[in-house]
């Protein structure tokens, strides 16, 4: 599989100073599948087959593929909730043995704790990993709630939130424990336009002043093209890999920005309209 | 309601206060019936004495005649709690074990299957012949009855916890001490609520029923059991009431203040 640089996306000389492809991978699927065995009477569903891609560090790289393609089961994989019915898949050059700390994830669905504020499920991480006392705990969820956008809100609970409030406490609470490794799952597919917009926007912030490795995964072929410093597409299930692209459009990203454009139609010719949903 | 009352241009302060305690009004205006039949002598029997007298022996019970229904009450409301303490613990850690390993819960289900249909009291018979008729005869019985509906609470609790949830809370990779105390337990509590009242509500007429078959210590079962065959009809109506009073007031004072601090101040309560 051979990159589409040489299309829309000019590389600039920022994004070859922080050295994209000379940095050594950081995760590194190889011939990757996983089957899910049939249940009562059904055949069995190849959710992904023979998928190879490498992670490069401190990157953005979002997994792009219609609905139901595989890409959610990759990340999930990453994060070792669920487990590879054949090839590698190794972190650090390690096999990946369930979940850790290392690897904060968010979902499309706004995991929070109804039971905690806004404050408490930001510091739930925190207090998980037993690693600081009472007042830092304190003092770090609540630079979070600043970081994200939700003062005035700190002490109040999930369900009196929008959804685009709660996604951002469930971002602020994975931030708060600097994880090493941050996986999106279809984070914002849920959000109404104007909402979406605003957080590709600040996580785009967020993504660069941090040393964070993201994994996104969407269907949205603006919004990858909008948060990504790599894009991975995949195609319909079974999932294949099709193509590697680098962004390297200046930031921040305007949906109709100069670039995007081109880059949204080569994407979409390449994907056809299965990307769409 | 009168529907000439209904139309907001109508209401009064007085048709609101009527509304408001609308149920405790039909009870007042009850007794008032049931007191003026007696009063005319168009009621008269010894077994049904008016509600004046009730009230009468309610209050001496409570606050003279040593006590004896204060006592009876505080002997009964003990054995409630410590039995109900017990099978919430009991029950709801069983329903979250179930809850949290399916194969644990296969395990127990059909035990608890078969318990269901069982009357509280059908284990009185059983346990006095393994250790006498005591105290802990009663309060096993109270167990017994309520750990049913708390246990089946706490399973269906736990298993409500998302998927998501549970891995977001691996991903921690914390002890499972703590994965218990700060996702596990609260995550179940807050679809427990109606479970805890109805094993409460259980627990008080196992407590009752209990106490009037066992007979050991004081009790408002062993109470209104003895009035009766010592003929003291007010006691007996008195002890029925406090229990019918008591019983209304846990169910509806205690949960739903529970419910107030917790699942309403969450913004869960529907």
């Amino acid at each position: 599989m051979t990159s589409a640089n040489a299309a829309p996306a000019a590389r600039d000389d920022e994004g070859a100073m922080t050295g994209g492809a000379s940095s050594a991978p950081v995760i590194q699927a190889l011939n990757l599948s996983k089957v899910y065995p049939g249940r009562d009477g059904h055949a069995p569903v190849t959710a992904i087959e023979d998928v190879s891609f490498d992670v490069r560090p401190r990157k953005f790289t979002v997994f792009l593929g219609p609905s139901g393609c595989g890409k959610s089961t990759t990340l999930h994989m990453i994060g070792g909730f669920e487990q590879p019915t054949g090839g590698s898949l190794l972190l650090k050059g390690e096999p990946i043995r369930g979940p850790g700390p290392d690897r904060g994830i968010v979902f499309q669905d706004f995991v929070l704790f109804p039971w905690r504020t806004v404050l408490a499920n930001i510091a739930f991480g925190l207090e998980m990993l037993k690693r600081f006392d009472r007042a830092e705990i304190k003092a770090r969820a609540e630079r979070y709630v600043e970081h994200l956008g939700l003062a005035g809100f700190a002490n109040a609970y999930p369900a009196t939130l929008s959804g685009g409030m709660k996604q951002r406490v469930a971002i602020a609470r994975t931030l708060a424990t600097q994880p090493e490794f941050i996986l999106m799952d279809e984070p914002f597919a849920s959000l109404d336009a104007q909402t979406r917009d605003r957080l590709i926007v600040d996580l785009s912030a967020i993504a660069s002043e941090n040393d964070t490795t993201f994994l996104f995964v969407t269907h949205d072929v603006r919004e990858a093209i909008r948060l990504a410093d790599r894009i991975v597409v995949f195609s319909p299930r079974p999932a294949r890999i099709v193509e590697f692209l680098d962004i390297t459009l200046p930031r921040p990203r305007d949906a109709y920005g100069p670039g995007v454009l081109e880059v949204e139609r080569y994407l979409r010719s390449l994907i056809g309209k299965s990307a769409e949903s | 309601m009168m529907p000439a009352l209904a139309t907001p241009h109508a209401r009064t302060r007085l048709t609101e206060v009527l509304e408001r305690y609308s149920s405790l009004w039909v009870v007042l205006i009850a007794c008032a019936v049931w007191q003026a039949a007696v009063a005319t002598g168009l009621l008269h029997n010894p077994a049904v004495p008016a509600p004046g007298a009730v009230l009468a022996s309610l209050y001496r019970g409570m606050l003279e005649r040593g006590h004896i229904l204060l006592f009876a009450t505080l002997g009964t409301v003990l054995r409630l709690l410590l039995g109900y303490a017990i099978a919430v613990v009991f029950g709801g850690a069983l329903g979250i074990l179930a809850g949290r390993h399916p194969d644990f819960g296969a395990a127990v289900n059909p035990i608890v299957a078969l318990w269901i249909p069982l009357p509280a009291i059908v284990t009185i018979p059983v346990l006095s012949l393994w250790i006498g008729t005591g105290e802990a005869v009663i309060v096993l019985t109270v167990i017994f009855s309520a750990w049913i509906p708390v246990y089946l609470g706490a399973l269906q609790g736990t298993r409500s916890i998302s998927v998501h949830q549970l891995w977001v809370m691996r991903s921690y990779r914390a002890s499972a001490w703590r994965e218990m105390r700060k996702v596990i337990l609260p995550g179940a509590f807050v679809n427990m609520i109606p479970s805890l009242r109805v094993g409460m509500g259980y627990a008080w007429r196992a407590v009752i029923a209990a106490e009037i078959i066992v007979q050991h210590g004081r009790g408002l079962g062993i109470t209104i059991f003895a009035a009766r065959q010592f003929f003291d009809v007010p006691t007996m109506y008195a002890g029925v009431a406090t229990i019918a009073l008591l019983g209304l007031a846990l169910d509806h004072l205690v949960f739903p203040a529970l419910e107030r601090v917790t699942i309403r101040r969450w913004g869960l309560a529907s």
